[in-house]
């Protein structure tokens, strides 16, 4: 496995696996390095944009590794390898 | 000098909301799994948490009695039990809940529980419905009936029953037409455009005057045809899936719309019908916050129906459109939750506490065209002059509620009433069926006193 890499499983529910092929779980390898404009909200092509305002918007409970992202530090949380991080909408309430 | 504020002052910094060292606030020994207003609750903690908080509510509400009841002894309602069931979040942690809560098989040589378990107590409630309202003639969407009910067969079909539904259905056999286009809203005796229902339905919805008028009249028709279908069924309760959140953006909404006379009603009603039947909505989940119930929803692997016209909302995306209030309210509460959770609490328990002086019953309030004359600079109609003490049942707009009033004559800028070649909507507007049987039943009531004396007057003798 190259260090550079981090292997994570996302898991959408809620109806947010609509939006991702209908399919729950996600086994991706994403760039240990995050882009740092996008994470300090520098923002240039429409694609980035969507991305920050998915992530910064509300009704989307998120677990990492079965855990109120909240308790782990929210933003701060440092991903490792092999962690399981679930999004589950809350927009189609009652 | 004066209070000069810097760029930095104007932005409110989010309060952090770790709890301390994380340990879960009730068995004080494993480690915190998820935050709920502030307060560490472990996984093997959380669920029976939210079970005793769901069967707080809804316990006192089985028994029916007038004065609320006691829950001691066995629970059974004197009727059957609908569930209204959307396939979102709230509604499919309802029925996990009821199942789960007071149903219990009886598992041959498993446990057998204490004196108060389902398995001892018996079901509260002979049958189950589970009530689907499509509601895709209101958004030109598909109809997601067979998707649900594909979904539905997860469910115990031994236990519930389906009951598939359209919101159309509120509109077949309807027989009072109405004119829109006036404030006092006359009773024409013109045909409605349409005698389909669905167009009907397309029609009513169209002839409101915003989007805020229209979202709250298809919760409306939701919830009086909930009612409707549990009298017909021989129910005796009828349950919502409304969460803690989606309560408060309810009332919110209700008391911007109008609706603040009855902003009570909101949290649940006493719903009688004309064959003085009581039935009773619940909203037992109405002390559980969303990101409760997606957690349960997660941690007990369940499945919601997603809704595409939701998730894939142009409101959503922050387009250009015309969003009601309820759909701003929802934006505000939803981010006052993550960010401040206990203020969403506090908006519904502080309209708990609200209490209308009402001396007569429902959500009809006393004098509501003197008090909107007086309140509101207007152009009157030629004939409206008459619109104040007119009782009589050739308008509308005297037996309908202050919030029912607004949305047919709301005046907006932002009008999305659909026109005609000279600028107003002629066309009649067929109501909802029930319409037609409520006038009727206005028509019986006893005649005041005043009134009775007035009619006889030239036969009285001096």
């Amino acid at each position: 496995m190259s260090l550079d890499q981090l292997n994570l499983k996302i898991v959408f529910g809620g109806g947010l696996e609509l939006l991702f092929s209908n399919q729950r779980s996600h086994n991706i390898s994403i760039p240990s390095r995050v882009n740092s404009k996008l994470y300090n909200g520098e923002t240039t092509t429409t694609e980035e944009q969507n991305i920050k305002s998915f992530s910064r918007r509300p009704g989307i409970l998120v677990l990492i590794n079965d855990t109120d992202w909240e308790l782990e530090g929210e933003g701060d949380y440092v991903l490792n390898d092999g962690d399981e991080i679930v999004l589950i909408s809350t927009l189609h309430g009652g | 000098m004066s209070c000069s504020t810097t760029d930095n002052d104007h932005v409110m910094t989010r309060r952090r909301r770790f709890a301390p060292k994380g340990i879960c606030v009730k068995c004080k020994t494993n480690r915190g799994r998820i935050i709920i207003r502030h307060a560490a609750y472990c996984k093997e903690c959380f669920e029976p948490v939210l079970m005793a908080k769901f069967r707080g509510i809804l316990d006192p509400t089985i028994n029916c009695s007038e004065q609320g009841l006691s829950v001691r002894g066995s629970l059974q309602a004197p009727g059957n039990l609908l569930i209204g069931f959307s396939g979102g979040v709230g509604s499919t942690v309802l029925v996990d809940l009821v199942k789960c809560c007071y149903l219990a098989p009886v598992i041959p040589g498993g446990p057998k529980g204490g004196k108060k378990h389902p398995r001892k107590t018996g079901r509260p409630w002979n049958k189950i419905f589970i009530c689907y309202i499509d509601c895709s003639a209101c958004y030109d969407v598909d109809d997601r009936t067979d998707e649900v009910k594909t979904a539905f067969e997860n469910f115990d079909e031994n236990v519930f029953e389906f009951v598939p539904l359209h919101l159309e259905a509120c509109f077949e056999n309807g027989q009072v037409i109405v004119d829109l286009t006036n404030e006092g809203l006359p009773l024409t005796s013109g045909l409605a455009s349409s005698s389909d229902p669905q167009t009907s339905l397309k029609n009513y919805l169209g002839s409101l005057p915003t989007p805020s008028s229209r979202e709250s009249s298809i919760n409306t028709l939701i919830r009086l045809l909930l009612l409707r279908t549990a009298r017909s069924r021989d129910c005796s309760h009828v349950l919502m899936g409304t969460t803690l959140t989606g309560l408060s953006v309810n009332l919110i909404t209700s008391v911007a719309s109008g609706s603040g006379f009855t902003v009570g009603l909101e949290k649940g009603e006493d719903w009688k019908s004309h064959d003085s039947q009581i039935i009773r909505l619940v909203l037992p989940l109405r002390e559980i916050s969303m990101k409760e119930c997606a957690a349960y929803l997660h941690w007990r692997n369940l499945s919601v129906i997603p809704n595409r016209r939701i998730l894939l909302s142009p409101s959503l995306s922050r387009e250009n459109v015309k969003e009601s209030i309820g759909s701003l309210t929802k934006g505000f509460i939803y981010g006052l939750e993550r960010d401040y959770p206990s203020t969403v609490n506090a908006i519904v328990r502080t309209c708990n506490k609200l209490v209308s002086n009402s001396t007569g019953h429902g959500p009809m309030q006393g004098g509501i065209e003197k008090w909107k004359e007086h309140i509101s600079v207007r152009r009157l109609e030629p004939d409206g002059g008459e619109d104040v003490g007119r009782s009589d049942l050739s308008y509308l707009a005297p037996h309908i509620c202050y919030a029912c009033n607004t949305t047919f004559t709301s005046l907006s800028s932002r009008s999305t009433r659909k026109t005609g070649a000279n600028g107003a909507n002629t066309q009649p507007i067929l109501m909802p069926l029930w319409v037609a049987s409520n006038l009727k039943i206005q028509q019986q009531q006893p005649m005041s006193q005043s009134k009775m004396e007035e009619q006889i007057r030239d036969f009285l003798l001096e």
